[in-house]
């Protein structure tokens, strides 16, 4: 019986330490596993600190980040801190967004254009998603938008 | 009547030179006002010019050599290009390959020696009007990256053209604001600034209504690049002092 007993603890606590995934990859893994995903991946600047600082705000909760911008598109890789609130995360990355359309909302007043209007709905319905410590937004057609995030989750696996 | 002869001859003789002489003046002076218009017409030809769509306009109705394919113009294929935060990321079309690259690569590529910068009224003149540090640290931004690039391009940053009544969001009020801030960063990096606004403004400060091509008040006629380039003229001294 207490064998018995004993063998069930020890098998419990073997599926426990399965069950539990401790990977989180780190971001250069995350943001390269997306940018092969996408034929576009070329035309796509890695962007600087500097921009980061001054659209993110991001000092009290991201601890790395990577931005891509391209020609009407854009995706953001965002490792939070350890203990971030992944709301308040998501709250200013949403935002950002938000006042990102808004800017393009007002150039269209002034160029009304095809390319703007394009723009525009991909900043609107930007996709966001979350894993771990990880949220990303891809502001891409709804196609490259649906392979970057297949392989966002499949950088955790 | 000997002596009368001689003389009516010494006579006829300095008349001859004396019209000898002003046909060589009249040349001289023709070959060089020839020469100055060359001259003018050749620092023209010396200069680059990069901005947003007022620039981006420059193929289509300024008097450029080359017209519309001149490859003096760098401008975006939509022809708006916003000073912002994406300023150093922004794709312009090369004119020496045609593709799309930023602002830097196309500097690295084309090395120019003289690059006319006129900035802000498509996007930075509004969106930063509340916060013009910021409008001078991206148009910075942007200096520094192509300087970067190209180290020896003699950077000539102009005044944004001023906007004329038909304008609704965009005033006069904030383009000079701006131009305050662009007229700084040329003082303190030592470059010159090329003021446009007194050959575009009315008395009442607007852009001139013979120069206005659009409804939306901010861009510009064939006469109005006329005007801009007549003033660019009386720069080249200054420009060339840089080099």
């Amino acid at each position: 019986m207490k064998r018995i007993f004993l063998t069930l603890i020890a098998l419990s606590l073997l599926f426990c330490a399965c069950g539990r995934n401790t990977n989180t990859p780190d971001i250069t893994t995350v943001s390269n596993k997306i940018l092969n995903a996408l034929e576009s991946k070329d035309n796509l600047t890695l962007a600087d600190d500097d921009f980061l600082e001054n659209n993110l705000s991001s000092d009290d909760f991201i601890d790395d980040c990577k931005i891509y911008i391209g020609d009407n598109k854009e995706i953001g890789i965002l490792k939070l801190e350890e203990n971030a609130s992944k709301t308040t995360a998501e709250r200013s990355l949403m935002e950002y967004l938000s006042n990102e359309a808004s800017s393009i909302s007002s150039l269209m007043t002034l160029y009304p254009s095809e390319a703007l209007t394009e723009k525009l709905g991909r900043y609107q319905n930007a996709t966001i998603v979350q894993k771990g410590r990880y949220i990303c937004y891809f502001v891409l057609p709804e196609a490259e938008a649906a392979k970057a995030k297949s392989a966002f989750f499949e950088a955790f696996s | 009547m000997r002596f009368n002869r001689i003389f009516l001859c010494l006579l006829c003789c300095m008349l001859v030179y004396n019209g000898c002489d002003k046909v060589s003046a009249a040349n001289i002076e023709a070959a060089q006002e020839a020469k100055v218009s060359e001259k003018e017409a050749c620092f023209l030809d010396t200069l680059t010019f990069l901005g947003d769509s007022t620039t981006a306009h420059m193929l289509l109705r300024a008097p450029l050599k080359g017209g519309k394919e001149s490859k003096q113009v760098w401008a975006t294929k939509s022809r708006y290009l916003n000073l912002s935060s994406r300023i150093t990321y922004e794709k312009i079309i090369c004119p020496e390959n045609g593709q799309e690259l930023t602002i830097a690569e196309v500097a690295a590529i084309t090395r120019p020696a003289r690059l006319v910068i006129t900035l802000g009224i498509d996007y930075g003149v509004y969106y930063y009007r509340n916060d013009l540090d910021t409008f001078g640290y991206y148009y910075e931004k942007l200096l520094d990256a192509i300087l970067a690039a190209s180290p020896n391009t003699n950077l000539i940053l102009q005044s944004i053209f001023p906007v004329g009544k038909n304008s609704t969001v965009i005033t006069n009020a904030m383009v000079d604001n701006a131009n305050g801030v662009i007229a700084k960063i040329a003082a303190r990096r030592s470059l010159v600034y090329i003021d446009a606004a007194a050959v575009l403004r009315d008395a009442e400060g607007y852009l001139k209504a013979d120069y206005c091509y659009s409804d939306d008040g901010i861009h510009l006629t064939a006469s109005a690049y006329e005007a801009i380039f007549e003033n660019i003229k009386n720069y080249e001294t200054e420009v060339k002092a840089k080099e």
